[in-house]
């Protein structure tokens, strides 16, 4: 499974797109048999149901309104989806060796962002030698805010959320948790 | 691709974790060709199995199974996991397999 950064397992993010059009009709298995499409079009799709309320609480909000965050989070998807390194799970069994995806854990945290009121995530990134058991990580996250949700509020939120969840699901050793915000109506990244 | 034999293991642990608890999809651990998927169009969630998704490698050393697998949110997904792999194990145990075994499972998407 390739980490080219314009293709998912073989497809783009635009066709990965148009199968979501298509009802995800007829079956694709290069598609349905890859954890980063899946990825991808679980992505999409929350993308798809959130967007529109965002861009009409934008219109309400600023004019004129700019679309640019939702380009930033797209760049993103494709980009994020990939498979990433292996991060172990521990297992003290003779033979055994039991992963979780760096793809898998970027997509609890996006996802972990999008069950967050006012808040949708960018980027994720995981710092630390990962692929060790035991080894101390940080993760930034980059997100775009909205509808004139309280950032700092926002943001405790979703690292409570984050956190949760990568304690539920993996054995990481999170030493660092940074969120930088993006505010959805300007064209030019700002970082707080 | 493998031989005979191995296809026909492959085969029995794909079904086999279908039905493992907190599994929801058997992913392809190595990518899928054109020429196969036009021969081959039926679905990979909870359908038959027409393809070898789990890679199995046989030598004189022993055997080498690698998985890739899709979990639900409800439970660790270590915990899983786990299953997974231990289910693996007892249906290479069941078949009589000796020498030594290396299975590799990894979790592609949780949720």
């Amino acid at each position: 499974m390739t980490d080219d950064t314009d293709h998912i397992d073989g497809h783009s993010l635009e066709s990965l797109s148009d199968y979501l059009d298509r009802g995800r009709e007829p079956r694709d298995l290069t598609i349905e048999s890859s954890p980063a499409a899946q990825h991808a079009l679980a992505a999409l799709s929350r993308l798809r149901a959130v967007a529109p309320r965002v861009v009409a609480a934008e219109a309400e909000f600023f004019a004129p309104k700019n679309e640019n965050w939702i380009t930033r989070i797209l760049d993103q998807i494709g980009v994020q989806a990939h498979a990433g390194r292996d991060i172990p799970i521990p297992y003290d069994v003779d033979g055994a060796h039991l992963w979780i995806s760096e793809g898998a854990v970027r997509a609890l945290i996006r996802e972990a962002g999008d069950c967050t009121a006012g808040l949708m995530v960018e980027r994720v990134r995981l710092d630390g030698d990962i692929d060790e058991l035991g080894a101390p990580v940080s993760i930034e996250v980059v997100v775009s805010t909205f509808e004139n949700f309280d950032e700092y509020v926002v943001a405790t939120e979703f690292e409570r959320r984050v956190r949760e969840s990568l304690g539920l699901h993996t054995d990481l050793v999170i030493v660092g948790f940074t969120v930088r915000v993006h505010e959805s109506d300007l064209s030019e990244e700002k970082q707080s | 691709m493998n031989d005979e034999t191995e296809d026909d293991l492959s085969t029995q642990l794909t079904k086999l974790l279908r039905n493992v608890d907190g599994v929801h999809t058997v992913y392809a651990t190595k990518p899928l060709i054109s020429s196969i998927i036009g021969a081959v169009v039926e679905a990979v969630r909870n359908d038959s199995v027409g393809m070898h998704l789990v890679t199995v490698t046989e030598s004189e050393a022993g055997i080498e199974v690698e998985a890739c697998i899709g979990v639900t949110d409800d439970e660790s997904a270590s915990v899983v996991c786990r299953r997974a792999h231990d289910a693996i194990r007892d249906h290479l145990s069941d078949g009589g397999t000796t020498g030594s075994t290396a299975i590799r499972v990894k979790i592609g998407r949780v949720g």
